[in-house]
């Protein structure tokens, strides 16, 4: 066999899609090549480490602190969306991303082995079975080719794989549904102190907006981090927590480190280091340093015959603009999946000339409206992983067809993501000459009582709304640097509307006191029928090569194959037709063991 | 006065600790007070310190950690005088955050974030580090005891 027919199929991205894919082929005995961008990492725990104290000695602590930039394969950063300027946006001119607005695109990703789990939650939420049929239901947002019940399967892999915790009878609402006889493989994580004294709180009390009245009740949030397993898993079996990769008695269990986002220091929490090692047992090879730069193809047949990727040596060099080193080569195989994520993904194929028009645009996120107060009393801030309970109340219901739906996340750290708690009080009552003892009291009166709330808005997907190319705007290794456009309609501003009602209400209910002040000269800001509203970026870059029934509405097909090149996959959250209010990542490491499958029987019936 | 260099280090270990309102124990305890000394002379050089330090050494205080009203009340002469103001706030976020701020901005050392008394202030531990164990979050916090 030569260099170049030595795999079934070779896969771009090794987070945790294109882990999983890699990992259930291998399983298969296919022959599995993954080609990586980021800087060449081992699997020792030490590597590791060294991210770890890579953010401890950051002085700004964003997600991707944690994580070194490399202009061979740069990602974005949140502080590249700047301040609002004589009511225009304006973003850094350096940033990767080249953003046109009007709205800022505040989401980021991580291009390292690993990929962007190495710093996310973990929140584990499956989506609702009406987010699956919007356009039916609500005449609003779009259809998928599949549903809830044809994903349940896959949900259940995805759960077992991440290692979920969470106690079933918690999670069957909105029309969620398990198996009968199903749990998850942990047990619940505890919930925070803050979460016990809010459902106490508000036990009894309900939300009124528009003449409907919603209840207010705390629901535990299942999460992809270790906590006790639950013997009656697998009708008895069990289950394993998996520990660190490299030091595997670490991270059993969530210790409370409250660092989950950017770093978890024990992997208690899962990333796609996990599944990588795994499928590395299993002969996977990961090629790292290699940016694929071009999808080849035959332009009759469609057929793709090769990825093209950039070689880098020299990784030290992280000022943008210099010469770098590298080398091309051409990689060829049976299938190709595409697993660099939502714009890598869309990037390459619009790198390399597909026609598709939908390739790039809808483009969605989870705008996140926060808001924050003070608690009655103290609660304890800071304390445990960033969020363990939710509010589910307004994911569902027919005001879908006027305006958003949103999925309530309380915080357990204080107001650190809002203003940069604790760091700003200290400056506050140090620039008032506190110092000593009084400094002290001052600082434990004031954030022992802080928390927040993040109200993760539905995103709809819009052709306007999209990521392109232009040949003026590459990187250092000449590889294209993503353009941005992007909006939020009144649609998803009435979504924000209802959740900043929501939250005055909720303060109230609480006894506690609401102390969301906004900055209007911060990325986010706006102004919306007389009513103030500042949103974030959840991270969750979705819908650019998105699913349907056909090339005129979608990229890829139910199979999650591409309409138009039969032997390429794609997978992760760009072929999300609609955002629903959960987390994505649940469901597109689903819809990668679904894809997997696919995979598997196309090959088998090759090699017959 | 002029100050011993052998009594230097002691004397900013106990201005720190009215500073910052943790115990002389605690301060010794993180095995920072030589770092941060030097870091505050590498960025201020020696004379402004050892004039607040001389300043400091004539307030007579019987007990650091627990000042009595006249004391106090020379402590915060000390604490609002224009000339001090910026070494101060120097030095207590140096203690509470492990970091330097200045024309420079940097955090010291692993150690130095991890030892910040921020996160004891507010009755915590820092983010990512000194783990307080499993399902600890959902108890009462603690109260404060000093
Ligand atoms: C702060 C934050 C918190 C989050 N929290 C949650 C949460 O709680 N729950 C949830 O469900 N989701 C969360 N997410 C989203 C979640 O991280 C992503 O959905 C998920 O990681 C996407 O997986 P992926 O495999 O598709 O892409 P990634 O994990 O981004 O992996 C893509 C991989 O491809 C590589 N790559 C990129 N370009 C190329 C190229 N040209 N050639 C070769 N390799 C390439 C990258 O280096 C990377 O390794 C969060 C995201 C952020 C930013
Ligand atoms: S709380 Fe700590 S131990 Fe638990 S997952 Fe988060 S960072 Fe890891």
């Amino acid at each position: 066999m030569s260099e170049q027919k030595k795999y079934d199929v070779v896969i771009v991205g090794a987070g945790i899609t294109g882990a999983i894919v890699a990992n259930q082929l291998a399983e298969k005995g296919h022959k599995v090549l993954i080609l990586e961008a980021g800087v060449k990492k081992s699997f020792n725990f030490e590597d590791y480490r060294a991210y770890l104290h890579h953010y401890y000695k950051n002085t700004i602590k964003i997600p991707n602190s944690p994580y070194p930039q490399n202009s061979n394969a740069p990602q974005p950063l949140v502080t590249d969306v700047e301040g609002i300027k004589d009511g225009i946006q304006q973003f850094n001119k350096d940033g990767y991303f080249k953003q046109f607005g009007p709205a800022p695109f505040q989401s980021t990703y991580t291009r390292a082995k690993g990929g962007t789990t190495l710093h996310w939650l973990g929140t584990c939420l499956r989506m609702l079975p009406s987010d699956f049929k919007e356009k039916d239901l609500y005449n609003s947002g779009k259809n998928w080719p599949i549903n809830y019940y044809d994903l349940m399967p896959y949900y259940r892999m995805a759960e077992q794989e991440i290692g979920v915790s969470a106690d079933v009878d918690e999670q069957g609402f909105l029309g969620i549904e398990f198996e009968e006889g199903y749990v998850y493989p942990m047990n619940k994580i505890p919930q925070s102190y803050l979460d016990k004294k809010l459902t106490e709180w508000t036990d009894g009390a309900q939300f009124t907006y528009e003449n409907k009245t919603y209840n207010y009740s705390v629901v535990s949030t299942p999460q992809g981090r270790n906590s006790s397993p639950n013997p009656n898993y697998n009708n008895g079996e069990g289950y394993q927590p998996v520990g660190a990769v490299g030091n595997p008695d670490l991270g059993q269990r969530c210790e409370g480190n409250s660092a989950c986002v950017p770093i978890c220091p024990v992997q208690a929490k899962y990333n796609a280091l996990k599944t990588l090692k795994k499928a590395v047992d299993k002969g996977v090879v990961i090629k790292e340093q290699c940016v694929a730069s071009e999808i080849l193809y035959d332009k009759k047949t469609g057929e793709v015959n090769g990825v093209r990727y950039k070689k880098y040596e020299n990784f030290e060099d992280l000022t943008s603009g210099k010469e770098c080193n590298y080398t091309e080569e051409v990689i060829t195989a049976e299938r190709y999946v595409l697993a660099a994520h939502a714009v890598e993904n869309a990037k390459l194929m619009l790198a390399s000339g597909f026609q598709n028009k939908n390739i790039g645009q809808n483009l969605m996120d989870h705008p996140v409206l926060l808001t924050w107060g003070w608690a009655k009393e103290k609660i304890g801030a800071f304390r445990g992983p960033g969020s363990t309970s939710g509010i589910p109340s307004l994911r569902d219901g027919l005001f879908r067809r006027e305006r958003s739906a949103f999925r309530i996340e309380i915080g357990n750290w204080g107001w650190n993501w809002p203003t940069g708690a604790p760091t700003t009080e200290l400056q506050e009552g140090v620039s008032k000459h506190l110092f000593g003892k009084k400094l002290r009291k001052y600082m434990l009166d004031t954030v022992q009582k802080e928390f927040r709330l993040g109200f993760l808005i539905e995103q709809q997907a819009l052709a306007n709304n999209r990521v392109s190319i232009d040949n003026r705007y590459r990187d250092a290794l000449g590889n294209y640097r993503p353009i941005i456009n992007y909006n939020i309609t009144d649609h998803e501003k009435e979504g924000m509307l209802a959740a900043k009602q929501f939250s005055k209400q909720f303060f109230k209910t609480i006894g506690g006191e609401d102390k969301t002040e906004y900055d209007p000269d911060k990325g986010g800001f706006i102004e919306y029928k007389g009513e103030e509203l500042w949103w974030q970026g959840a991270g969750h870059l979705a819908g650019t090569h998105i699913m349907g029934t056909d090339k005129s509405n979608s990229v890829v097909d139910k199979y999650q194959r591409c309409h138009e090149h039969k032997n390429l996959f794609l997978v992760g959250c760009g072929n999300m037709p609609t955002m629903g209010t959960s987390n994505p990542t649940l469901t597109i490491a689903a819809l990668s063991f679904w894809a997997a499958e696919n995979i598997d029987k196309d090959l088998n019936s090759l090699k017959k | 006065m002029k100050i011993r260099a052998s009594e230097r280090l002691q004397i900013f270990e106990q201005l720190s600790v009215v500073l910052t309102g943790f115990s002389i124990s605690e301060i010794l305890g993180t095995g920072l007070s030589k770092v941060y000394l030097e870091t505050i002379d590498n960025n201020l050089g020696k004379a402004i310190p050892d004039k607040l330090f001389n300043e400091f050494t004539n307030i007579p205080i019987k007990n650091e950690e627990e000042l009595t009203v006249s004391e106090s009340d020379s402590i915060e002469v000390l604490v609002e005088s224009a000339e001090y103001q910026s070494i101060i706030k120097q030095i207590i976020l140096l203690w509470y955050l492990g970091q330097w701020i200045g024309k420079e901005n940097y955090i010291i050392s692993s150690q130095s974030y991890l030892e910040g008394f921020v996160w004891k202030a507010i009755g915590a531990h820092p983010m990512g580090g000194k783990q307080p164990g499993f399902g600890t979050w959902g108890f009462p916090p603690l109260t404060f005891s000093q």
